[in-house]
């Protein structure tokens, strides 16, 4: 095989390789949430649901907390998409975020380590705002010191530029 | 060579740079919004007699709540027996269901006593129930009897094995009554007793004993 043959052909792959990408852009891409706001003191108060132990008691703890979500999706104005809020693993003890929105992001719960579409069509406006109240739980016997959760939004690429 | 490096030219690596910042795709940064969550209130919580819950009982979703009533033991010992140390057996005044679901749990005279640790499950993982007494039950003409003479039994109705605020005799002072492992309710009744060991002046002779419920 001759040098330029070869090269044609590594040209080939690459080109194969990357056409389902452009047509399907189905990478989540982080999204640019760093105007949200949580509006609640440094810390949650978390109460148990049940003050009372004993048996077949739950030791659930919740606490709730107001979010004002800023979502800078400029990168993708026109574009359709999927983004989902993504909750980071808590190793320690498992949490349940559960909220309710008021448009134009959907209401929904999501557990740690995993995600939960918020939105899906076509990105209209440089930037979604909107505002969750958000309930989180957590198994009160697990969580015996302070615990960050970190919630990030991602987005899913329906449609070419 | 040092001649080399005088002859690279110093802009090369800040274009370099800048190219590379422009190549990204979306110059999205790492970001997230982060929210913590403090723990489960830690909670105690003791009734000694009478107590009150709001909201109906516990298993109905009550909420304990404080009650400063100080209940009232007492026995009224005929005076042909004083002192022949036949135990003379106490009443209370206090309410004898359980807030646990309204159960009768304490028979007729006798002093409910329970409550619960509620936290996480760190190393906190017991408190101490105890009390403290007066040396002597005293009467308002001065005379004494000794707070050993009075004892205690302790039952529940439909309880079987050892009780977890067991029986026992008081003692002057502060004094260690039970161990409550966390989140566990807890509840006996105590039944008591006047020890009648001796003769002592007519009179009636008083004694408060508060019991305390602590937590590391």
């Amino acid at each position: 095989m001759s040098l330029k043959a070869a090269l044609a052909v590594m040209m080939g792959f690459a080109l194969a390789a990357a056409a389902p990408a452009v047509a399907q852009s189905s990478a989540a891409l982080p999204v640019d949430d760093r105007a949200s706001q949580v509006m609640t003191p440094s810390e949650v108060a978390m109460k148990w649901d049940s003050l009372v132990p004993g048996p077949g008691r739950s030791d659930r703890i919740t606490g709730q907390v107001l979010i004002l979500v800023r979502l800078d999706v400029s990168s993708w104005q026109g574009r359709q998409g999927r983004i989902y809020q993504r909750l980071a693993p808590q190793p320690g003890s498992p949490v349940v975020a559960h909220w309710t929105s008021q448009g134009p992001l959907l209401p929904g719960s999501v557990r740690d380590g995993e995600r939960t579409l918020v939105y899906s069509g076509t990105l209209l406006t440089p930037r979604m705002e909107d505002t969750f109240r958000m309930t989180l739980e957590a198994d009160g016997g697990r969580v015996v010191r302070p615990q960050n959760l970190d919630f990030t939004f991602e987005i899913e690429l329906e449609s070419a530029p | 060579m040092s001649h080399d490096r005088t002859d690279a030219r110093p802009g090369r690596p800040i274009l370099t740079m800048l190219a590379l910042a422009l190549a990204l795709p979306h110059p999205s940064p790492a970001s997230a919004y982060q929210v913590t969550i403090g723990t489960g209130t830690r909670a105690l919580y003791l009734r000694v007699g009478d107590g009150t819950i709001t909201g109906g009982t516990y298993n109905a979703g009550g909420t304990p709540a404080a009650n400063t009533t100080v209940n009232l033991v007492s026995v009224t010992v005929p005076a042909a027996v004083v002192g022949n140390t036949v135990n003379q057996a106490m009443t209370g005044t206090g309410r004898l269901t359980s807030d646990l679901d309204n159960f009768v749990f304490c028979g007729a005279g006798q002093t409910y006593i329970g409550g619960f640790f509620r936290t996480p499950n760190n190393n906190a993982a017991t408190a101490t129930l105890g009390y403290n007494a007066p040396a002597t039950l005293t009467s308002a003409g001065g005379d004494n009897i000794p707070i050993s003479q009075i004892t205690w039994t302790s039952s529940g109705n439909g309880d079987t094995g050892a009780q977890p605020i067991p029986g026992g005799t008081f003692a002057a002072g502060t004094q260690p009554l039970a161990t409550i492992n966390r989140n566990t309710w807890v509840e006996s009744c105590h039944s008591f007793a006047y020890g009648n060991d001796a003769i002592v002046a007519a009179g009636t002779y008083n004694a408060r004993v508060t019991y305390t419920f602590a937590a590391p």
